[in-house]
């Protein structure tokens, strides 16, 4: 299905997205599950944020480029009769180019990287054309529309963490992404020195689960994660320190939450 | 009653002793010295070891202690961080080269950096904007080190209580986790 | 304030004599450093491969605590420290001067006399304490 709020006839040419005058870029998406359209969405807005790219994810047309799994062409063959813009596959696609496909599961470092790629060939005339991009419907990119996205990102690596993964830090995040919270200063050293779940990073920092989800979906976006598939599913780990992978939801020693409390206490936090 | 250790070490003039005295219960002992030096516009310089303590609600006592700055007291370094709970390493972001100075603490405690959970307080941010934050994660960055990086205005207590508050979630963080 | 590249000749001169002369003269005697307190070496005299600037730093380290270990016990100015060991000892004495203040290293090994090496190294802080410059 067309990820939109309708459902177009197979017949019915969808506008592609003619040259941008202005320097919005419309990514949208084709035949994905909703939590894939919203990871897409979570990673489309983190990088207009900390990359400063031009594209925003849109529910409906036009589009400068969709966003389509293997199986999109076969179930929307209307669709792509009419679509010439440009199409980024996930997975092993037949008959896409190599440029335009990224692995699937996506990792935020090589959507990235596409989306800047794709953007510095849009904006320097690919597609010229002295035509203003049509004015989008409110909806598209609003609160509600925020939520839905940050609660699918948050979704989506729920089930990430259910398959096993564990995210750590590779790099302390700046100030921009920390904004002096100290919800998210406590995650960050959580992760600075252990690779956690979600769930186990919620349990540690005493953050809710959502809190979580949405905080590793930023430093995700940011490229600032390192992802461990556990052990069981995956024999090859990832470099780390010398730390165990924590499997189970951690508790950490009451003595030792008697000394930090007692000298959190002290210090007058 | 249980005692530990916090170390703060860092680059002379960034601010060790001031930190201590910023948060110790105790008049802090401190072993400076005139300063020989003419490169650094300072008249006294920790040759020894800063000392303040603080003491718990149940009696534990943390120990603070800091170091000498200068490459020539590393001996001190090594033995100071024995059994430390934590080191702060304060850096002077006004000084020429702070990136240099950071290696060379990372460099003085490397075989503790493995285990020991670490801080890195950057001062005079805000008036010396050359060298970034972002810089300083990427030298970490290049080391596979992670650390928290943040300005501090070891002047104020608030600030010194921050850097030590990310300490103790590092140390939180790093301990043995029961499963 | 004397910074350590202008200390006055005649002072390095007189350091480094008495380093040399303590050396050649008292029996067990491996090394002497005369050092800044903030641990800058001044003059050294050895036998065998030693590093003035570590012993330097050394000595205005263990100077500078055993000021404080004076001073917290009441006991007035700090004078000297002598570290035994199983293999011979090191003593640390000040020198006080009013424009540079300076401590002398002496390390010594078993054939050496403690109280030998203590009276010279105190004679040392009294020559170089009172050298014009």
């Amino acid at each position: 299905m067309h990820n939109t709020g309708d459902v177009l006839p197979a017949s019915a040419a969808v506008p592609s997205c003619p040259g941008p005058r202005m320097s919005e870029l419309r990514l949208g998406a084709v035949n994905l599950d909703p939590k894939d359209v919203a990871y897409v969405r979570a990673l489309v807005r983190l990088f207009a944020h900390t990359e400063k790219l031009n594209w925003i994810y849109a529910d409906a047309a036009p589009y400068h480029a969709v966003v389509a799994d293997a199986g999109a062409r076969a179930a929307e063959p209307g669709f792509f009769a009419g679509f010439d813009g440009v199409v980024l596959s996930l997975g092993h696609t037949p008959g896409a180019s190599a440029a335009d496909t990224v692995a699937f599961p996506i990792r935020a470092n090589e959507f990235r990287d596409w989306l800047k790629m794709r953007q510095d060939s849009l904006l320097d005339g690919a597609f010229a054309a002295d035509v203003p991009v049509p004015v989008v419907a409110a909806g598209n990119d609003t609160a509600p529309g925020e939520a839905a996205g940050s609660a699918g990102a948050v979704a989506a690596l729920a089930y990430t963490s259910q398959l096993g993964r564990r995210y750590k830090l590779r790099r302390w995040p700046g100030p921009d992404l920390l904004r002096g919270d100290p919800g998210a200063m406590r995650m960050a050293t959580f992760m600075s020195r252990n690779a956690l779940s979600i769930a186990q990073l919620a349990a540690l920092t005493g953050q809710p689960e959502e809190a979580c989800g949405r905080f590793v979906a930023t430093l995700q976006g940011a490229g600032l994660l390192v992802e461990i598939v556990a052990v069981a599913d995956q024999p090859e780990r990832q470099a780390l320190p010398a730390r165990p992978i924590v499997v189970n939801a951690p508790v950490m020693p009451p003595a030792r939450q008697g000394l930090m409390a007692s000298l959190r206490r002290h210090l007058g936090l | 009653m249980k005692e530990y250790k916090l170390l703060i070490t860092g680059t002379m003039g960034a601010g060790k002793t001031t930190a201590i005295r910023a948060i110790s219960d105790i008049a802090p002992i401190v072993t400076d010295v005139v300063n020989h030096d003419s490169s650094v516009d300072k008249a006294r310089t920790t040759v020894g070891l800063d000392y303040g303590m603080l003491v718990l609600d149940n009696g534990d006592r943390i120990r603070l202690f800091g170091t000498p700055g200068q490459a020539r007291f590393d001996f001190l370094w090594q033995i100071l961080a024995r059994k430390a709970l934590g080191l702060v390493i304060l850096i002077d972001n006004s000084r020429p080269d702070p990136l240099a100075d950071l290696a060379m603490f990372l460099d003085g405690f490397a075989s503790h950096l493995e285990t020991l959970p670490c801080v890195i307080g950057v001062g005079r941010t805000e008036t010396h904007t050359t060298t970034t934050l972002d810089h300083y994660a990427d030298a970490l960055e290049a080391r596979g080190l992670v650390f928290p990086i943040l300005p501090v205005d070891v002047r104020q207590r608030a600030d010194v209580v921050s850097l030590i508050d990310t300490l103790l979630g590092q140390i939180e963080a790093g301990m043995d986790l029961d499963l | 304030m004397i910074d350590i590249d202008n200390i006055p000749a005649t002072l390095r001169e007189a350091a480094q004599r008495a380093a040399t002369a303590c050396l050649a003269e008292v029996v067990g005697v491996t090394a002497v450093v005369i050092a800044t307190v903030d641990g800058f070496d001044l003059a050294a005299a050895f036998r065998g491969n030693q590093d003035a600037t570590r012993i330097a730093a050394m000595a205005s380290s263990i100077s500078a605590i055993s000021s404080v270990v004076a001073l917290e016990a009441g006991l007035g100015s700090f004078k000297s420290v002598t570290i035994n060991t199983d293999a011979g000892f090191a003593i640390v004495q000040a020198v006080p001067r009013s424009d540079i203040e300076l401590v002398i290293h002496v390390i010594a090994d078993g054939d050496a006399i403690l109280a030998q090496s203590m009276h010279r190294a105190g004679v040392m802080a009294r020559i170089l304490a009172g050298t014009e410059t």
